[in-house]
């Protein structure tokens, strides 16, 4: 996100918060902020009368965090009052009302919530013989806060509870407070600067988050639907990963409820991808719960640029989730504003990922909420086709892609024929060969396998691809047929097929053939494979016989750009 | 790992964490000769709590060993060991080898 202003916060505490204020000020999320932090025992009086903002500045919001005993009198000391349960209420009230006042001067209100201090006895106990304890009287107090300032649209109550969780024990250094006063360890104050500047993100201009698009294959279910069919797909059922997709898509689908949209931007075939969603008995989500798809080969973000337009909404209202980091970073660099957060390799920690982004309004939502996503469906806009993101090639380079080329080595032969064996979607004939056959083939003069291992700036992605070629006819009218053409779907899209279909060439001039040839078998699932050699292999249709896909001469395709090819140079023959 | 090697490791972490809060211009480098205590350090008061609560937190979680470097007022002694980061280190690693 880039900052678009800086922001006055006012910083009220009843602790050492200098260190804080100093961890929001060099925040690099979100909009710059400028705390003015109190003095700690000025909280109250700050409360009850603001300063003015420095500079003749007015204040864009406050940021309030007072524990528990400061606010509440009757819970102050490492035991609550014997009457504290009689003096609470009018405790509570008396500090909703200084909140409440504080509103009416700053236009937003951040309030920390109260937490058991480590010292209170009892601790790890709500209630007793003794009756309750302070961190049930606490929970209560919290309740009625709550309550008391539900109407006052521009405050918002932060639970402070997962920042300290994550700190573990490390959430209250002994040292800290007893030689600075300073309540919790770095680790709260990290978690909670990540909380603060996600809620200060709105005065950006922002707003929540009103969209999410999502990615299929390994994002929204476990799995590539094009190699293993809507029936494999892992949601749901008895398997872990399927059950935590299953909850990723209902936590997706109660965002849906209080308002937000859905959408899919995904790499698949159209119909097989409706279909999975339709059928799937598993599946949380329908394709009525999405407002929009965009569900093609095509580049990413210009799905993404698409599904904005017909929406219309800008980018920065819209979030964007994808397993695949080179995509997360092709649309993070076509649209700086759009939130694209890291997600995990791991599905499993999906829900709880989602759930820590922290940029939905909260709330159950209201009816016009939910019927938010049938509003949009039924008045779909025409995509405007607007220009904003940078241009594909451009990403293609930045990805500084290494496409390695080799003759098939032992080592490598159980990875290819697996390779071959399952892919699908970029296939060009969908041979299926076990050992001995592959054996078999390569005993006939003039055949060869080339193996297509990938490496870019995210990683090594290994062994990727696989170019079988068949060299036939007769000496002086040689032809080179392109016998296997695979690509694991990880790496489609990026210019690799490109550079396979140009190496061909390259090897068939080195073997002295005038022509290189590939002949696709259209299958049901190869659609990405059909339309590479029909649209972008640089190849034509044999004039007697448009099936196939011809390139003539002398001169080999050129090499994508952007994308760097080893060996530089073919061995000879 | 030697006792100074797991001192340097502990004080560099209880930079990176002061580090964080301060203005790219006034951080501090993990050299030798950084001055951590006195005119030359950036470090106000609270800033050299939050330093040694980190190095004590460090030793804590990677060696397993629990030093209250903030409260032992040998620090404040002069010479006083928070000098630089290596009179820091021998004085950390001193420590160290006394617990073995």
């Amino acid at each position: 996100m880039n900052p678009s202003r800086d922001l006055q916060v006012l910083l009220v505490a009843d602790f050492t918060a200098d260190g804080f204020g100093a961890l929001l000020r060099q925040g690099d999320e979100g909009p710059r902020i400028i705390p003015t932090v109190t003095g700690m025992a000025e909280a109250i009086p700050t409360l009850m009368q603001p300063p003015a903002a420095p500079g003749g500045q007015a204040w864009n919001a406050a940021l309030v965090w007072v524990r528990p005993g400061t606010a509440l009198p009757s819970l102050a000391g490492t035991c609550p009052a014997q009457d504290a349960s009689e003096r609470l209420p009018d405790e509570v009230a008396a500090w909703a009302d200084i909140l409440r006042r504080l509103a009416e001067r700053i236009p937003r209100i951040l309030v920390v919530g109260w937490s058991p201090d480590p010292a209170w006895l009892d601790s790890g106990v709500l209630s007793g013989g003794g009756g309750p304890t302070g961190a049930l009287r606490l929970m209560e107090a919290q309740v009625l806060l709550s309550r008391s300032l539900a109407g006052v649209s521009n405050l918002t109550l932060l639970d402070p509870a997962p920042w300290i969780q994550s700190a573990g024990e490390e959430a209250w250094v002994a040292s800290l407070w007893y030689l600075a006063k300073v309540p919790y360890g770095p680790k709260v104050f990290r978690a909670a600067r990540s909380s603060v500047l996600r809620q200060l993100r709105r005065l950006d201009g922002s707003g929540p988050i009103k969209l999410i698009i999502v990615d299929l294959d390994d994002t929204l279910w476990g799995g590539t639907l094009g190699e293993v069919g809507w029936e494999g797909l892992r949601v749901g059922g008895h398997d872990a990963v399927g059950e935590a997709h299953a909850d990723f898509q209902r936590s997706l689908a109660a965002l849906r409820r209080r308002g937000a949209l859905l959408a899919i931007a995904s790499r698949n075939d159209e119909s097989q991808a409706i279909e999975a969603l339709r059928r799937h008995p598993e599946m949380p989500l329908r394709p009525e719960d999405f407002a929009a798809w965009r569900i093609n080969w095509e580049d990413k973000a210009a799905n993404v640029a698409a599904l904005l337009a017909e929406l219309n909404l800008g980018p920065q209202s819209a979030l964007f989730l994808d397993n695949d980091p080179a995509q997360r970073d092709r649309v993070r660099g076509a649209f700086p504003d759009l939130l694209v957060p890291e997600w995990p390799d791991d599905p499993l920690q999906y829900p709880t990922t989602l759930a820590r982004l922290q940029v939905f309004d909260p709330g159950p939502g209201t009816s016009e909420d939910a019927a938010r996503t049938t509003l949009y469906a039924q008045r779909r806009a025409a995509d405007s086709g607007r220009e904003t993101f940078a241009s594909l090639e451009a990403w293609i380079a930045s990805l500084e892609t290494e496409v390695t080329f080799e003759p098939l080595q032992p080592a490598s032969r159980t990875r290819a024929l697996q390779l071959l064996n399952k892919t699908n979607q970029m296939n060009l004939r969908t041979r299926r060969l076990t050992d001995p056959e592959l054996t078999a083939w390569l005993e006939h003069p003039g055949r060869e396998w080339w193996t297509v291992r990938v490496r870019d700036r995210f990683g090594d992605a290994g062994l990727c691809g696989i170019l079988g070629l068949a060299r036939t006819g007769a000496p002086g009218c040689l032809e080179l047929e392109i016998a296997d053409f695979v690509l694991s779907c990880r790496v489609m899209g990026r210019g690799i097929e490109e550079a396979m279909a140009a190496w061909a060439t390259e090897r068939a001039a080195v073997l002295g053939c005038g022509r290189t040839c590939a002949q696709p078998v259209p299958t049901e699932r190869n659609g990405p494979c059909l339309a590479f050699w029909s649209e972008r292999s640089g190849f034509r249709p044999l004039p007697e016989d448009p099936g196939i896909f011809h390139h003539t001469g002398n001169q080999p395709r050129p090499r994508p750009a952007g994308i760097c090819c080893l060996p530089v140079a073919l061995p000879p023959p | 790992m030697t006792p100074t090697d797991t001192a340097l490791q502990a004080i560099h972490a209880g930079i990176d964490e002061v580090n964080e809060q301060l203005d790219p211009a006034a951080r501090l480098p993990k050299a030798a000769t950084t001055p951590l205590l006195g005119p030359g350090s950036p470090l106000d008061s609270l800033g050299l709590i939050t330093f040694l609560a980190a190095v004590e937190s460090h030793l804590r979680q990677t060696a397993g060993v629990r030093l209250p470097l903030a409260t032992d007022d040998r620090l404040y002694a002069e010479p006083s060991p928070l000098a630089t980061v290596s009179d820091f280190a021998t004085f950390v690693a001193q420590l160290l080898e006394s617990r073995r």
